[in-house]
């Protein structure tokens, strides 16, 4: 716990300074699409509907799975299913974000914003499409 | 243009007069110019106010403080050491060249007649470098020989701190704990390489990237890391300075589908300025004399996103404070605080005094003039400390001159040797440096000789200052005063003057009901309640009544009533003032307006002379007089036993 809480704090810090544009003016620069692991965007879109505190603990960021731990919250209704598509992906380095439908009890669109932290990613926001 | 030749000249007159008009307003109005900061701009009465910079920034960052600041009253500059700024604050041209720039400034304030101290707001690690400057041991001996307090520390007079690292930074946790184990990966690829590159188009992510780059490769960055040597080896903030510690408070929040979530560290809210927890942040804070302590800034909100979507509602986080307006509030709240503060014991303490007693004026040193050889006597000092009297009915604080601010007033002592001298009572105004001397009274003048004889003062809402004090009748002993006054103090303008001078009765004054707790008409059970016992015998059916130093009385068994007292032995007299020694026509001019029975026939009783004095209300007191000009004698009594008591009471 004290791990995850450090860790929160850290991302914390840096995080506010990631208001990033994946896009940008110069061509050269701009993200590239389709890098994201698809085995991996498989696991995500089963783990982030699952119950399961510990599938779900494997699919976020440790920061944010503590938080939503410590809140008491679901990440989202029991009966949600998620559809992940991999085309809408875009990476740049270690961030990325993709697409996502929600549908069950509440649906919507979503955009996963992932960073990829030790070698895995995780998914560390997802805002509303 | 054709103009007769008549009505040239006043036309001519009127241009020659307007050009004189405004070359004469032309020097007038830069006169009235707000003095600037620069360099070559004086500081001359107004107080200093160095701004010291942080981590991998340079003095620039105070431009808008420095233009907010610079007035009038306030000589706002900034110390630059950006060729150095990620070296740790013991490089010379960090810690030891602050503390000569802060010697600097105090004596330039000095002799331009300002405070003569100088008001310091430190960001980050300019609050460390604060700590370096202000300490022999750290700042290498600047100003003073090894061993001694540094100069340095009395120059400052408060200090605030805008997130200063003092305990480290969280975001350079250096491997002691995890947390720089989970941040190092994610700092890799967005700081570093062309994905740096990708991201810099943020200025916030622009300014994290730099520090924390530097943060690998810099001294400073090292000693950043919590429980590092170096911050284990840095002095404290000066003792006695007030540090006031200001801490950013900034949330962080993701959007996780229908939710905000707040992340928090371990189970707190403290995100602190996202680089420095509030808790390093505060960890030097100090409250003196009503000014330091804690200050916290809400910055409002961020959220974690790369969408492009900024919809965060971010005020201010760490390297935007030097900048930001709630800030540099705290820093105006400091300034304000310096300026207009009400006077405090303490700044008593190291006051100036007018000249008293024939000592010069001076300022105190710990509440005593200094300088004094030891056969000059006791030279002028507060009351407050080591007389036994209580420091709250020595002192009296409020506005005294009108002028809004918090005055004070004080009782001050000395002698030239020998016997101990009244009091003087010392008034202060609130002046932009601390006290200043407004002038005093000589308690002498309204209650003779009665020597540091202050009991207490007391501030007034009308600004005057109530002085309640004993009061040396003209009868009493230089040692003993033995009534009591109230003496209403103001100042005029021009000096302390007493408005209203009250005599009060003193414990054992003779009055037309009797003396002191004795009264005429008591009962023999009163008497004795008193402590008073019966004497063997009787005059002429009167009983002697008698107490161990009290006054003596005759009673009347038949009617059972104090019939008469006499004060006990030793200086005596009424509230009037009249005692033994006062001269008959003291007495009529006292009494003046009273029913006064003349007496300085030899019928006052067994051949006695005196004054027989009433009021109406049936108590008498008589003024014995052996030579017909003194009082010798005196006693309380119904009219029939006045005197020397002829009559009995049969």
């Amino acid at each position: 716990m004290l791990v995850l809480a450090g860790a929160g704090i850290v991302l914390a810090a840096v995080a506010v300074f990631l208001v990033v544009r994946l896009t940008g003016n110069d061509a050269s620069a701009a993200p590239g699409h389709g890098t994201l692991p698809a085995a991996r965007l498989t696991e995500l879109q089963t783990a982030l509907v699952s119950q399961d505190p510990a599938v779900q603990a494997a699919a976020l960021d440790p920061a944010v799975y503590a938080s939503l731990h410590q809140s008491g919250q679901a990440l989202l209704p029991g009966g949600s299913t998620m559809t992940i598509d991999p085309s809408t992906a875009r990476v740049s380095g270690r961030a990325a974000t993709v697409s996502a439908t929600v549908k069950g009890p509440r649906s919507g669109r979503f955009t996963l914003q992932l960073a990829q932290e030790n070698g895995i990613w995780v998914v560390f926001a997802a805002e509303p499409a | 243009m054709n103009v007769p030749r008549r009505r040239r000249l006043p036309v001519v007159l009127a241009v020659i007069l307007g050009l004189v008009a405004a070359v004469a307003v032309l020097p007038a109005s830069r006169a009235e110019a707000a003095p600037g900061c620069g360099p070559s701009d004086p500081v001359g009465t107004r107080v200093p106010l160095l701004l010291v910079h942080g981590f991998i920034s340079s003095a620039k960052a105070w431009d808008s403080a420095v233009k907010r600041f610079c007035s009038p009253t306030v000589y706002a500059t900034a110390f630059d050491y950006a060729k150095v700024n990620s070296n740790w604050v013991t490089d010379p041209l960090i810690g030891p060249q602050l503390a000569r720039t802060i010697l600097a400034l105090a004596d330039a304030s000095r002799r331009g007649g300002g405070p003569g101290k100088v008001l310091v707001a430190a960001h980050s690690m300019g609050g460390l470098a604060v700590r370096c400057a202000a300490d022999g041991r750290c700042n290498g001996g600047i100003g003073a020989p090894a061993g001694q307090a540094s100069p340095v520390a009395q120059a400052i007079a408060a200090v605030t701190t805008f997130d200063t690292p003092n305990l480290g930074t969280f975001l350079k946790s250096g491997g002691k704990s995890l947390v720089s184990d989970a941040l190092g990966p994610l700092l890799s690829s967005l700081c570093y390489g062309d994905q740096a590159a990708n991201l810099g188009m943020n200025d916030l992510l622009n300014g994290l990237c730099a520090m924390v780059r530097a943060f690998g490769t810099s001294a400073a960055g090292a000693a950043f890391t919590p429980g590092s040597d170096e911050l284990a080896n840095l002095p404290a903030q000066p003792a006695g300075v007030p540090v006031q510690a200001v801490a950013g408070k900034a949330l962080l929040t993701v959007r996780m589908f229908w939710q905000d979530l707040h992340i928090y560290n371990a189970g707190t809210s403290d995100t602190g300025d996202f680089v420095v927890s509030r808790a390093s942040a505060q960890a030097q804070q100090r409250e003196v004399d009503g000014f330091g302590g804690i200050a916290e800034v809400d910055c409002g909100s961020a959220k974690l996103s790369i969408t492009g979507k900024d919809d965060s509602k971010l005020k201010c986080w760490h390297m935007t404070e030097t900048g930001d307006s709630g800030f540099l509030d705290q820093v105006q709240r400091m300034v304000q605080h310096y300026l207009t503060a009400p006077l405090t014991a303490a700044a008593l303490r190291s006051a100036p005094v007018p000249s008293l007693c024939d000592f010069p004026a001076g300022t105190l040193v710990n509440s005593v003039l200094p300088g004094a050889p030891p056969s000059a006597g006791s030279p002028p000092a507060l009351v407050a400390d080591g007389s036994g009297r209580r420091p709250m009915d020595t002192m009296a604080f409020g506005d005294l001159n009108g002028d809004g601010l918090g005055d004070a007033a004080a009782v001050v002592n000395c002698n030239k040797g020998g016997v101990g001298w009244p009091d003087n009572i010392v008034f202060w105004a609130r002046g932009p440096a601390g006290p200043v001397a407004l002038g005093s009274y000589q308690m002498g003048d309204a209650v003779g000789d009665a020597r540091g004889a202050t009991e207490k003062v007391t501030y007034q809402p009308d600004g005057s200052v109530r002085v309640e004090t004993l009061d040396a009748r003209s009868y009493d002993q230089g040692c003993c005063p033995s009534g009591r006054a109230i003496v209403t103090l103001k100042w005029d303008g021009t000096k302390v003057v007493a408005s209203d001078v009250r005599h009060l009765g003193g414990p054992d004054d003779a009055s037309f009901a009797g003396v002191g707790a004795v009264k005429l008409g008591m009962t023999a059970g009163q008497l004795t309640q008193l402590g008073y016992t019966a004497g063997p015998g009787d005059y002429y059916g009167c009983v002697l009544y008698g107490a161990s130093g009290k006054p003596s009385v005759q009673y009347n068994p038949v009617s059972n009533k104090v019939v008469q007292i006499r004060p006990a032995a030793g200086p005596a007299g009424t509230a009037e003032g009249i005692g033994i020694g006062s001269t008959i026509s003291d007495v009529r001019a006292k009494y003046a307006g009273k029913n006064i029975e003349n007496h300085l026939d030899g019928s006052f009783g067994q051949g006695m002379n005196g004054l027989l004095v009433g009021d109406g209300s049936g108590g008498w007191i008589s003024f014995m007089t052996d030579d017909g000009q003194f009082v010798s004698g005196m006693s309380v009594s119904d009219h029939q036993h006045m005197g020397a008591m002829e009559a009995g009471c049969q």
